[in-house]
């Protein structure tokens, strides 16, 4: 006697349809608008090169932070998964700091690229640049240059 | 199998123990991933922070029999626990039954969607040469017997229906060498209570019970002289390993390990071994027993393992051996310490230790990342010479004598004074707790939330890639394994890649643990102090003498795992006249319990409080090492206010900000700890650490914790961004607005506290409640208000007579 087959379930739960459908809702409403003209685009690509990785605070100053508006975009971009995910790779201690390709899965490769950075401030607006390329055109819109 | 990386660091190693004393040895296992030869030196580690805005790098050759080049050879580690038992004849059946309970956690892919590939169960399996016979679950996750005839003569007959991830399961598989009668079966096994997080309603049942009769061809497994692996199979039944000594008690010799394969992620639990085909009613009668209790005498003689792991977990779950309740008493040792005590599969849910019913608790998990012990080949040894400065060292290692970030490594290690003879009046305790229990993180490469928890994308060195490429060398406790379980285990016998001088740690913007503490180091250096090294596992074994034998403790940036009896003498040292200065935040915070036989290994569960890298999952609260309930400290009632005067509040792993005087630090109590600062002096704007005294990690004072009556506030820290956020602990209703929804900018309880109090004898505690604090101390040339400080304290410490 043998068992009959087993057809997995494909059921809108099982694929996680909440979580993409309030993640998109989320995206459009609260962080799209923001990013619509060019001009706001060019005002949170300058903020972050200011200051890609925070910085001390300092007495009689508030802390560098970013605005409402760069928040919620960066931590909406930090979140992608890590298969594909960008990082940077110190080539050469404080001097050369690379790109690289995360595998997404424990003991894969990590691809190092030809993009290469004197800062590591500078690495990391790089690849700022490219993750906000990908986000907007999910939804249409290019980035400019 | 992982795939290859170029750019990667190609040398690394462990010793055999972290401190040592003049006159004794210590062992260096190093591995050369090319076989490439290596120079090895003994350096005296002094600055390990390479930043071009500090004083830079800073060692200390010493000359040693040690410097020479040495031949490179490739060790490899074979991760992955699971249980052994010997090869015997007995074991080399015709006809057989394998029965056991199961809970699965990778049945196909694990967490990341990888697929696991085959796992065994219980298996006498001989890969390469495919005889003997096993249960395995195949690459489709379905439960299989495989037989094996020989080279290309395997026949593999599975139930056609998949496991499902997080349930339980009875299993088994019977072969009757008479008619070729073959027998395999999974039955789901789901109560309202045992599932821990997995399903309890599972409706159909049919999705995944299956079970098929059939026929063999080929008949009775050849023989083999393999062990029985339990959770694996033998890929090579002699590694030229063994296990003996420390944790393997039970040992009277060492025994020779092999090198294994087939990992099984997850549980099981009483598996038995027939030597005949059993009826299914016997099946069910032996899956009902521990052991062979009430089992007819009819059936006894037939079963040749019924290995019990209930049956030695009592006080606590540490022993290695696996009892055989079996007339045989083949019994097994456990290899890669997999986690025992664990609720099996009748869990009530009416006990949550297994110390008050290990009748509930009898499954072991097993996890395919987990060491306990790289056993590697020794390379070279030292003996520390006499006279030799008491400090931080490394056995630095460079492939063709080449510096470069890919070609060399050191092995940390740390030489004490001679024993009862202290040469100095200060002596600094290093957090090498602390260091394994951090050990070997992937967050880096394998954690979304990495960058939301930094604010910045995590800068990979060498080493990240090689600890990537090895899929961890055993991890450690900021990281879950393939299952999504956490690791909860950690052993310094194996690299422990984090750890090292020049590293940049992804949880801070700079360095985090033992690099970060060279800061103190070499900052107690440039001021001339004397100063005596021990480690945590030194204190573990030595108590409150050790510490009594000095004026003055320090501890390093972040002491966060202490064990009960650390907590215990630090505290007596306070009473009895003690001065300590707390140099950190998050100190004293999770429950440490070393190995009782083996102090090189540590566990620590991460329960369902407290800021945490992962939660423990339904009954297993409790440390197998101590039967205690494990966590927080603060959930045992042993808040680290009470031996510190300050809290874990915040915490912020991006850039840091400084300290304002507070009032009390104008009081005559105070004030010669402030000397030289003025009143409005902001504190340490400015350090090595993100900029600032004050980040990282934050403590406040809290009267409703411990803190002392009588403590004293010198100053408060303010200014921290918006990514410092409260800690879980401190947090009941999370509301926006409140204190537990609050961030750096708009929450009052996110800020260090430095504080100061005396206790008994004339002793006192001074606590700075940063991590980033000591990574300020060498700013402008060591002339600054933090390091001002620190010396005020410390020279006040060290003056006779009672404190102001």
């Amino acid at each position: 006697m043998v068992s009959k087959g087993y057809e997995p379930p494909k059921t809108a739960l099982q694929k996680d349809y909440s979580f993409t459908a309030v993640d998109d809702y989320d995206s459009r409403m609260y962080i799209l608008p923001d990013l619509l003209d060019q001009e706001s685009r060019e005002a949170i690509i300058a903020e972050h090169k200011a200051n890609p990785m925070y910085k001390g605070t300092r007495p009689g100053s508030p802390a560098p932070m970013y605005s409402k508006t760069l928040t919620k975009l960066i931590d909406k971009l930090r979140v992608v998964p890590q298969k594909g995910k960008h990082t940077i790779v110190e080539t050469i201690p404080w001097e050369e700091y690379t790109i690289g390709i995360l595998p997404g899965h424990r003991g894969g490769t990590v691809k190092l690229t030809e993009e290469k950075y004197n800062s590591r401030g500078e690495a990391e607006h790089s690849i700022f640049l490219k993750r906000l390329k990908a986000y907007l055109s999910q939804y249409g819109i290019e980035l400019d240059k | 199998m992982s795939s290859s990386q170029d750019f990667m660091l190609r040398i690394t190693g462990y010793s055999d123990r972290f401190s040592v004393r003049p006159g004794e040895t210590i062992n260096f296992h190093v591995h050369s991933e090319n076989e490439e030869s290596y120079q090895a030196d003994i350096v005296r580690l002094i600055h390990g922070d390479t930043n071009p805005d500090g004083p830079g790098f800073k060692e200390e050759l010493i000359h040693t029999s040690v410097s020479e080049m040495y031949p490179g050879k490739n060790q490899p580690i074979h991760a992955g626990s699971y249980i052994l038992v010997p090869h015997c004849n007995l074991f080399n059946v015709s006809s057989f039954t394998i029965s056991a309970y199961i809970y699965p956690t990778t049945p196909i892919v694990d967490v990341e969607g990888v697929n696991v590939g085959s796992q065994a169960i219980l298996s006498k399996w001989d890969i390469k040469k495919e005889t003997g016979y096993g249960i395995f679950i195949n690459d489709e996750g379905q439960l299989c017997l495989r037989i094996g005839h020989g080279s290309g003569k395997v026949e593999e007959f599975s139930t056609g229906k998949p496991l499902f991830r997080k349930m339980w399961y009875k299993v088994g598989a019977s072969f009757d060498a008479n008619s070729g009668n073959i027998k395999v079966f999974q039955r789901p096994f789901v109560t309202n209570t045992n599932g821990g997080h997995g399903m309890s309603m599972l409706n159909p049942i049919e999705d995944t019970m299956g079970m098929i009769e059939t026929s063999s061809y080929l008949g009775t497994p050849s023989q083999n002289d393999c062990p029985i692996l339990i959770a694996a199979s033998t890929y090579e039944k002699r590694s030229g390993r063994t296990i003996f000594g420390g944790h393997y008690k039970d040992l009277t010799e060492p025994l020779e390990i092999p090198i294994h394969a087939e990992k099984f992620n997850g549980k099981i639990e009483r598996p038995k071994l027939s030597n005949r085909s059993l009826s299914d009613s016997e099946i069910e009668l032996l899956l009902s027993c521990e052991g062979i209790e009430n089992v007819p005498n009819e059936l006894r003689s037939s079963i040749l393992g019924a290995w019990d792991f209930t049956s030695n977990i009592v006080e606590n779950a540490a022993s290695q051996t696996i009892i055989d309740k079996s007339l045989s008493l083949s019994h097994g040792q456990c290899v890669n310490m997999p986690i025992r005590g664990v609720p099996g599969h009748n869990w009530s849910s009416k006990y949550m230790s297994f110390v008050h019913a290990p009748h509930e608790y009898g499954a072991i998990h097993f996890h395919d990342e987990s060491v306990d012990d790289a056993r590697w080949e020794s390379s070279f040894s030292l003996k520390i010479p006499n006279g030799l400065k008491s400090g931080v060292y490394g056995a630095r290692l460079r492939v063709n004598r080449i510096a470069s970030p890919e070609t060399e490594d050191y092995i940390p290690f740390f030489v004490r004074p001679p024993k009862d003879k202290p040469t100095a009046r200060i002596a600094l305790i290093m957090s090498t707790f602390a260091y394994m229990a951090y050990a070997n993180d992937n967050l880096s490469v394998n954690s979304v939330i990495a960058q939301l928890l930094t604010g910045r994308v995590p800068l990979l060195q060498p080493e990240d890639l090689l600890l990537n490429k090895e899929r961890g060398y055993g991890l450690g406790t900021y990281t879950t394994y393939r299952d999504g379980w956490g690791v909860n285990i950690s052993s310094r016998l194996r690299p422990i890649l984090n750890m090292r001088p020049k590293y940049i740690h992804i949880l801070s913007p700079s360095l985090w643990q033992l690099n970060a503490d060279l800061h103190l180091v070499d900052w107690l250096e440039e001021m001339d102090y004397d100063v005596d090294f021990h480690t945590e596992e030194d204190l573990q074994v030595e108590g409150v003498e050790l510490l009594k034998q000095y004026d003055v403790v320090l501890t390093g940036h972040h002491p966060e795992y202490i064990s009960e009896e650390m907590m215990d003498y630090y505290h007596d040292y306070q009473m009895q006249g003690g001065r300590w200065l707390y140099l950190a935040a998050n100190g004293f915070y999770w429950i440490t319990v070393p190995h009782p036989d083996n102090p090189n290994i540590i566990e620590v569960r991460k329960g369902d409080n407290g800021t945490r890298a992962w939660t423990i999952n339904p009954g297993e609260y409790c440390n197998a090492f101590d039967g205690k309930h494990g966590g927080l400290w603060r959930v045992r009632g042993r808040a680290m206010c009470k031996l510190l005067g300050v809290s874990f509040s915040s915490f912020g792993l991006t850039y840091s900000s400084y300290y304002r005087r507070a009032p009390d630090s104008e009081l005559p109590e105070c004030s010669w700890i402030m000397e030289g600062i003025g009143l409005d002096e902001p504190i340490g704007d400015f350090g090595l650490i993100g900029d600032g005294a004050a980040g990282l990690e934050l403590d406040r004072y809290d009267l409703e914790l411990g803190t002392p009556h009588r403590a004293y506030l010198l100053a408060h820290s303010e200014g921290h961004n918006d990514m410092f956020v409260s800690v879980s602990e401190e947090s009941t209703f999370h509301a926006r607005g409140y204190f537990s929804a609050g961030t750096g900018e708009t929450n009052p309880k996110t800020r260090a506290d430095i504080v100061y109090y005396k206790t008994p004898k004339d002793g006192a505690v001074f606590s700075v409640g940063s991590m980033a604090w000591c990574g300020s101390l060498s700013h402008n040339h060591y002339e600054n208000n933090v390091s001002k400080m620190m010396k005020n304290v410390i020279d006040g410490f060290l003056s006779s007579g009672p404190l102001p």
